[in-house]
C-alpha cells in the first residue's frame, strides 16, 4: 500500500465522501479510510452492480454495516451516579457510505434563522448558545451543488418557510397513504406539508434506477436508488483515479510535529491487522461527532497533553443529538406505513419564530414513518404478541408525526475516553455525558399536544405520544452534533468557520461534529454541503471556499 | 417518525407505550395441556406428529411435522428438545395460526449458535435479492466475514474460551453456553417446579417458569423466537414466509417494491 497522499480523510460518510469529490475532481492524491467494509464490489468500475445489502431486517440487527456495541461498546455517565454503564446507543453505519446508507434520505435545507440560535433566543441558563459563524447565503452555492451530486427530489415552493431555492433535481416521488393522511390533517389545521425533499431518486438518475419503495431503506438500498455518498460521489472520485479507498482500516492515532502546529498523518490498523503509518499534506477528520473527538483525545501528545485541538478546553463538549419525539396516530383504515420510502412530507410551520410569551420555536416535522416487524414484535409485551402482531392495530394501522427539535448545547454534555473500557482494536471506548437541559423537555411540552392535533385532524382514533429516550434519559438518535464546534475565536471554538482546527494548520473536521447550534432540521444535507466548502476552501483559500470566486 | 433510523431503543418505547394501552386485553393462555411427547405436539405440517427424543443421550433424529431437523445442529437432541418447548410456550402456534415451533424458531436458533460450521459463516445473508420477487437469489450467497468480523463473532458466539485476542474487555461469555446454562437451568426450574423436565410440559406452566426463572435468558430467548418469526427465511426461521403470512407482512420486496396504488390503497391488500 502507498502511504503517502495529499489529504487523509477518515471516514468516508456524508462529510468525508463529499469532501472526497471535490478533491478527486481536482487532481488531489486522496486516502479515504473507512473502518467498515465495502458493501458495493463494483463501486469504482464502469457498471454499478449488486451491493451486498438486502431487504433484510437480521443483517440490520446482526450491525451489517453498522457500529457493533459488541466490538466497539460505549459507555454512559449514569445520571444517577455511579460507574459509567456500557450502552448500545447512537450507531451510525460504519462501511463506505456511513451513515448516508442507511438513512431515511431526508435532505431539508437549514433556515437562515437556524444559524442564529443566540440571536433568537438570547442567554439561555446553562446553554451555550452562539450565533453560527456563517450565513445561509455561504452554504447556498454547495446545497445547490450536492442536491445535483447525490440526486434530492423535492417541490420548490412547496414549502413557503423554506429559504428562496431553484427547483430541484427531481420531482418528489410516489406518495403512500400515510403522506396523504397526515397531509389532510396539517392542512385542516391551516399548516403547509410539503413533500420532504430526499435523496431518493423519483426517476432514474446519474445511472441510478428511481426508487420502488420497497420500505426497507434502513438497511442499506438495494438498488442504489438512495443518493448514499458511496454510490454517488465516492464512486465519482473513484473514477477520476485519484482516490485510494481503505476500507477494513481503522485509525488509531493522528501524529502531529513535535510543536503541535501541523498534523504529519495516521496510524491505522489495515484489513489483516498490521498496524502502519500514512502520511498526508492535509487530514480531514469525519468520523461522526462522538467518534473524531474520541480519536482527538486518544492522540493527546506532548504538544496536546488534553487531546489534539483541545486549546480551548470545548474538544468533545456540547454534544448535541436533537430532541426527537412524536404523536403516532392509529387508525381504523390500513395504513402500511412501509409501503414508502420511510418519511414523504413534512412540515417547517413550527420553524417560524414566534414572539408571543412562553412560545418556542420548534423544529422541522416529518409527517410519516416505519418499523418492521422484528422490531416490532421485540418491543411487543410478550404475553401480547400474537393478539396485537396479527391484528396490527399498532402496526399496519399507524403512522407518526414527529419532530426534529432543536436541542441545547451545553458544555458538560460530552465525549470523553472511559478509562476502562476498551474496543476490539484495544483502544479506549468513548464515553459520554448527556442530560437533557430543561428548555429541551418544555419544547417537548409545548409541541406534543400540536403533533397529537395533527393526527387526530388526519383521523386518528387514538394517539400515543412518544418521547425518543432511551435508558437513563438520552435521547435517542443518529444526529450526533457539536462536539468541535465551529466559530472564529480559538479561545472558544475548536474549529474555524471551514471547519479547520484552531491548534493545527491542515486538521479539519468534516462531520456533524463543527455544528455550533443543532438547527432545527435533519443534519445531513447540510455536513455535506459544509464538506463541499471545506474542500474548496482548502484547494484555495484564496476562494473562501466560494463555489464561483 | 423516524424509527428505521433508530431500531434498537425507539421500538422499546413504543413497546412501554402498548403495555399501558393494551393490558387489560391480556388475552387468557387457553391451550390444553400437551400429551406426552412434549411441547412440540404443535407441528408445522399440522399432522399432528412430532418426535422428540425422549432423554439426553438420546441420538435420534429431531422431527417437527414431517421434517427433520438436518444434522450438524449446535444443540443436544436433549437441549434441542427443551428450546422447542420453551420457544412453543412462549409464541404458541396451531395449524391456523402458526407460532415458534412451526416457523421452526428452534432451527433458527441453532443455525445461529452454530454459524461457523459452515463456510461462510452464516451470519450475513448475501445481496442484493432473495429471488422471490424476481432477479436471482443472493441472499442464500452468505457473505465471508472481514477478519474483525470473524473476531466479533466468534467471540460472541463462543465466548473468549481463554483466547487473549477475544478478552479485549475481558472473559466473554459465549451465547452458546448461555444457551446450554440457560436451557439447562430452566429445565431444572421445571423438574423442581413441575416434577417433569423442560420438554415435556405443557405450555401454561412453561410460562410460569418464564416469570420465575433468569430473566435475562428469557429475554434472549423472546428476541430470538422474534427474529424467527419474521426475519428473512434463509437463516433458518419463518418457514415458508409462515411468520410474515400469519401478520399479513409482504416481506422482502425488491427489486419490484410497491406499485403506486399499493402504496396509497393498502386496504386493497
Amino acid at each position: 500500500m502507498a502511504n503517502q497522499f495529499d489529504v487523509i480523510i477518515v471516514g468516508s460518510g456524508a462529510g468525508g465522501g463529499m469532501a472526497a469529490y471535490v478533491l478527486t475532481q481536482k487532481g488531489v492524491k486522496v486516502a479515504l479510510i473507512e473502518k467498515g467494509r465495502n458493501a458495493y464490489p463494483t463501486l469504482g468500475q464502469d457498471l454499478l452492480r449488486q451491493s451486498l445489502f438486502g431487504n433484510d431486517e437480521l443483517r440490520r440487527r446482526r450491525y451489517f454495516g453498522f457500529h457493533d456495541p459488541f466490538s466497539e461498546p460505549r459507555t454512559l455517565v449514569q445520571q444517577t451516579g455511579g460507574d459509567a454503564k456500557t450502552v448500545e446507543f447512537q450507531g451510525l453505519g460504519v462501511t463506505v457510505g456511513g451513515g448516508t446508507v442507511f438513512y431515511d434520505g431526508d435532505c431539508p435545507r437549514v433556515q437562515q434563522t437556524d444559524l442564529q440560535a443566540l440571536t433568537n433566543y438570547g442567554a439561555v441558563d446553562g446553554a451555550s448558545l452562539v450565533d453560527w459563524p456563517l450565513a445561509y447565503a455561504d452554504l447556498t452555492d454547495h446545497y445547490d451543488e450536492v442536491e445535483r451530486l447525490v440526486g434530492v427530489q423535492g417541490a420548490a415552493g412547496a414549502d413557503p418557510f423554506a429559504e428562496k431555492r431553484g427547483p430541484y433535481p427531481m420531482p418528489p416521488g410516489r406518495p403512500p397513504k400515510a403522506a396523504a393522511v397526515l397531509s389532510k390533517g396539517a392542512k385542516a389545521l391551516g399548516y403547509h406539508p410539503h413533500p420532504m425533499p430526499m435523496a431518493n431518486n423519483s426517476i432514474a438518475y446519474r445511472g441510478r434506477p428511481a426508487c420502488v419503495d420497497c420500505g426497507f431503506c434502513g438497511m442499506g438500498c438495494p438498488i442504489d436508488a438512495k443518493g448514499s455518498t458511496a454510490v454517488t460521489v465516492i464512486r465519482d472520485a473513484l473514477r477520476t483515479g485519484n482516490l485510494t479507498l481503505l476500507s477494513e482500516t481503522c485509525v488509531t492515532q493522528v501524529l502531529t510535529t513535535a510543536d503541535g502546529s501541523h498534523a504529519t498523518g495516521v496510524t491505522v490498523i489495515g484489513p489483516d491487522g498490521a498496524t502502519q503509518t500514512l502520511s498526508a499534506d492535509n487530514i480531514i477528520l469525519a468520523a461522526n461527532a462522538i467518534e473524531t473527538p474520541r480519536l482527538l483525545l486518544a492522540s493527546a501528545n506532548a504538544a496536546h497533553p488534553e487531546g489534539i485541538g483541545n486549546s480551548s478546553g470545548l474538544l468533545g463538549r456540547n454534544l448535541m443529538f436533537h430532541t426527537i419525539f412524536a404523536a403516532i396516530g392509529v387508525f381504523d383504515d390500513e395504513i402500511r406505513s412501509y409501503r414508502s420510502r420511510v418519511v414523504t412530507h413534512a412540515m417547517s410551520d413550527f420553524t417560524v419564530l414566534d414572539s408571543t410569551p412562553g412560545a418556542l420555536r420548534g423544529g422541522y416535522v416529518e409527517l410519516g414513518g416505519q418499523t418492521g416487524p422484528i422490531d416490532m414484535g421485540i418491543s411487543v409485551p410478550r404475553q401480547l404478541h400474537k393478539d396485537l402482531m396479527v391484528n396490527g392495530r399498532y402496526r399496519r394501522k399507524i403512522s407518526s408525526v414527529s419532530m426534529i427539535g432543536e436541542d441545547m448545547p451545553q458544555l458538560t454534555n460530552r465525549v470523553e475516553l472511559d478509562p476502562k473500557v476498551r474496543d476490539i482494536y484495544g483502544r479506549p471506548v468513548a464515553r459520554v455525558t448527556y442530560v437533557r437541559h430543561p428548555r429541551d423537555q418544555a419544547l417537548i411540552d409545548y409541541y406534543m399536544p400540536k403533533l397529537k392535533a395533527i393526527a387526530e385532524a388526519a383521523g386518528a382514533v387514538e394517539v400515543l405520544e412518544i418521547d425518543f429516550v432511551q435508558q437513563d434519559g438520552v435521547p435517542e438518535s443518529k444526529h450526533l452534533l457539536g462536539t468541535t464546534r465551529m466559530g472564529d475565536d480559538p479561545k472558544a471554538a475548536v474549529t474555524n468557520k471551514f471547519g479547520r482546527l484552531h491548534d493545527v494548520d491542515n486538521l479539519w473536521v468534516a462531520d456533524g461534529g463543527v455544528y455550533p447550534t443543532s438547527t432545527g432540521f435533519n443534519p445531513t444535507l447540510t455536513q455535506q454541503a459544509l464538506a463541499h466548502r471545506q474542500a474548496l476552501y482548502l484547494l484555495n483559500p484564496s476562494s473562501q471556499g466560494r463555489v464561483k470566486p | 417518525m423516524t424509527v428505521s433510523r433508530n431500531p434498537l431503543t425507539r421500538r422499546s418505547f413504543l413497546g412501554g407505550a402498548l403495555i399501558l394501552l393494551a393490558a387489560p386485553a391480556l388475552p387468557a393462555c387457553n391451550r390444553e395441556a400437551t400429551a406426552p411427547g412434549g411441547a412440540g405436539d404443535a407441528d408445522a405440517q399440522g399432522d399432528g406428529t412430532v418426535g422428540l427424543p425422549g432423554d439426553a443421550t438420546a441420538t435420534a433424529p429431531i422431527t417437527v411435522g414431517n421434517w427433520t431437523v438436518p444434522d450438524g445442529t449446535f444443540l443436544t437432541p436433549a437441549r434441542y428438545a427443551m428450546l422447542l418447548a420453551a420457544f412453543d410456550a412462549l409464541i404458541p402456534g396451531d395449524p391456523d395460526s402458526p407460532g415458534a415451533t412451526e416457523v421452526h424458531a428452534a432451527w433458527y436458533v441453532d443455525q445461529l449458535l452454530g454459524a461457523f460450521r459452515s463456510d461462510p459463516p452464516r451470519i450475513f445473508a448475501g445481496g442484493p435479492f432473495s429471488g422471490r420477487h424476481g432477479g436471482l437469489d443472493g441472499f442464500s450467497q452468505f457473505q465471508p466475514l472481514t477478519r474483525v468480523e470473524d473476531l466479533r463473532w466468534r467471540t460472541y458466539l463462543e465466548g473468549s474460551l481463554g483466547k487473549p485476542e477475544r478478552e479485549w474487555n475481558g472473559p466473554v461469555v459465549g451465547l452458546q453456553a448461555t444457551y446450554n446454562t440457560g436451557l439447562d437451568k430452566l429445565d431444572a426450574l421445571a423438574q423442581t417446579t413441575a416434577g417433569k423436565g423442560l420438554a415435556t410440559l405443557d405450555r401454561d406452566t412453561i410460562s410460569g417458569l418464564f416469570d420465575t426463572g433468569d430473566a435475562d435468558f428469557v429475554t434472549q430467548l423472546y428476541t430470538h423466537v422474534v427474529e424467527a418469526m419474521y426475519g428473512d427465511p434463509v437463516y433458518g426461521g419463518n418457514f415458508q414466509q409462515k411468520g410474515w403470512k400469519l401478520i399479513d407482512f409482504e416481506g422482502d420486496r425488491q427489486p419490484i417494491g410497491y406499485t403506486a396504488r399499493q402504496m396509497s390503497n393498502p386496504e386493497e391488500g
